[in-house]
């Protein structure tokens, strides 16, 4: 029992360890107060946007600008990959600008988007969907690649036309469901990267305009407090992938363990 | 003529890094009856699953033929069901999907598939097994269900690509006696097949045989043709057969060289 226990406490005791020792350097005064502030000063701060419903606002803007940035990039990158990855000539013949389009830092692309769009909902979107894209988007053609010969040809020998839609459909698809849904986990953390870059230069509303105008009034508890609302919010996002992974490939736990 | 006619059939491979030319199959010629059950054995990397691929056309000739009842075969067919040597099992498919996969291709209905695959489940004993994936499976269960998969495709020909290599010794003994019996059931149900089986182990091949033929190392061909005069249906008492352990020896014997000088290869 006592050993079952501390199995289930053990991931959680370095983060509060970590907790201790931040608020003793706060009760040391190590550092000026005015820019460290205690881990309780954070809470307060949650508290009290919380009541206010400060935090409800911008973080529903940045949640509803991150899913709808993701689920379009998601809606571009998946079919073009398996497209892409399907047919080898039309890689090919994209080939040049996919790797030029990769190189462009997303960052880089925020200027443009003002120029075109200003600093507004639709640039927020397109710069998470263009951090979005890339990954889901490679992993798909690699997750089209990467189908097991072996299955191709059992399915073949089963009675299946080559390059037919149900060898597509029954075999290629699920068979790279897997690497898509690890590039779709790549692309939520860019995604979230991306919503903060937009955010604390568009400076309209969200997380990361929270970020920015608690640096500009010096409330470090309200910087602090935004950076730990991310993480949350990764973890979230990210167990929403899970489920749905488990949901699309159950037959996926098994391979991991081999 | 012979239902199943391999002429002079040479295969070769280049290999992708050094782009050096392997000559696998050298002028294979072999003829196999219908409903017969033929084993072929050899050396290690002689090539035995090179011409299974070839019969079931997922490997081009470069020369000679393999003609079917006077039709040449030029490509993947239903009608010749091919077991990998790694069951090539769909991961994502329970058994019960797996089993149906071929039934689904040729369009028939979910409710015929499921009776089919009902009756299939429970000839290869998986009865309990049909939602499990194949990880769920140990190696025996997942060769029963490869089995199955093809059983329910109902192909005239089988061919069997070291079905039971990676199996234990226990299991795969039961197994040997399965296959028969599965065989057996399946002709008196009005499915004769004709088995073309790959195997390394001799006894395994005089066991399960109408007729057993010996490969030669790379590049391969047909060095013997040995009829197995033993009694069906094969059990326990057949290995004790003085006959057993003659057509053992024989097929050793023509075998030993080969498999001698093939350790030299590679």
């Amino acid at each position: 029992m006592g050993k079952f226990v501390f199995k289930l406490l053990r991931p959680f005791v370095l983060p509060i360890v970590i907790l201790l020792i931040w608020q003793l350097v706060y009760i040391n005064e190590v550092f000026l107060e005015a820019l460290f502030p205690g881990p309780k000063a954070v809470w307060l701060k949650f508290w009290e946007m919380t009541l206010n419903g400060e935090l409800f606002i911008h973080v529903g803007v940045s949640l509803r600008r991150v899913l709808l940035g993701f689920l379009l990039a998601m809606a571009l990158a998946i079919p073009f990959g398996l497209i892409l990855g399907w047919y080898k000539k039309a890689e090919h013949f994209c080939e040049v600008v996919i790797h030029v389009g990769r190189t462009i830092p997303i960052m880089a692309w925020i200027p443009l988007t003002i120029m075109w769009f200003g600093m507004g909902e639709i640039s927020s979107i397109l710069i998470i969907m263009l951090g979005a894209f890339f990954p889901t988007f490679f992993n798909t053609i690699a997750g089209v690649r990467e189908v097991n010969k072996n299955h191709i040809d059992a399915a073949l020998n089963l009675g299946v036309k080559p390059n037919s839609w149900m060898l597509f459909k029954e075999v290629v698809l699920p068979s790279s469901v897997p690497l898509i849904v690890t590039g779709q986990n790549i692309s939520l953390g860019y995604a979230l990267s991306a919503i903060v870059a937009a955010e604390l230069i568009f400076k309209n509303e969200g997380i990361g305009y929270l970020l920015m105008d608690g640096r500009i009034q010096y409330s470090f508890e309200t910087v602090i407090l935004m950076m730990v609302i991310l993480c949350f919010l990764g973890l979230f996002l990210n167990l929403g992938i899970k489920i749905l992974e488990n949901t699309l490939s159950p037959w996926r736990y098994g391979l991991k363990i081999q | 003529m012979a239902y199943i006619k391999v002429e002079g059939v040479e295969k070769t491979f280049t290999k992708p890094k050094s782009k050096e030319v392997v000559k696998a199959l050298d002028g294979v010629d072999a003829e196999i009856e219908s409903g017969e059950f033929v084993s072929i054995v050899g050396p290690s990397g002689c090539g035995k699953s090179t011409l299974l691929r070839v019969i079931a056309g997922l490997d081009n000739v470069n020369q000679g033929s393999v003609t079917i009842e006077s039709k040449e075969v030029d490509g993947p067919d239903p009608d010749r069901g091919l077991l990998f040597q790694d069951y090539a099992l769909f991961p994502w498919k329970t058994v019960e999907e797996n089993i149906e996969f071929g039934l689904k291709v040729r369009g028939v209905k979910k409710n015929d598939r499921i009776s089919i695959s009902e009756e299939f489940i429970e000839l290869v004993n998986l009865k309990g097994f049909e939602k499990k994936y194949p990880h769920e499976l140990s190696g025996g269960m997942k060769q029963r269900c490869a089995l199955a998969r093809l059983l329910a495709n109902n192909p005239k020909i089988l061919l069997m690509d070291e079905p039971l290599a990676a199996i234990d010794a226990q299991t795969r003994k039961i197994l040997q006696e399965e296959v028969l019996e599965i065989w057996d059931k399946e002709k008196k149900a009005g499915r004769e097949k004709t088995v073309i089986w790959v195997t390394h182990s001799i006894e395994e091949a005089v066991f399960l045989s109408d007729r057993v033929l010996v490969m030669s190392r790379r590049p391969a061909t047909i060095k013997e043709s040995v009829e197995i005069d033993l009694k069906r249906p094969r059990t326990d008492e057949t290995e004790s057969d003085p006959v057993f352990a003659k057509l053992c020896a024989q097929l050793w014997s023509s075998m030993k060289e080969e498999a001698a000088s093939a350790i030299l290869d590679t």
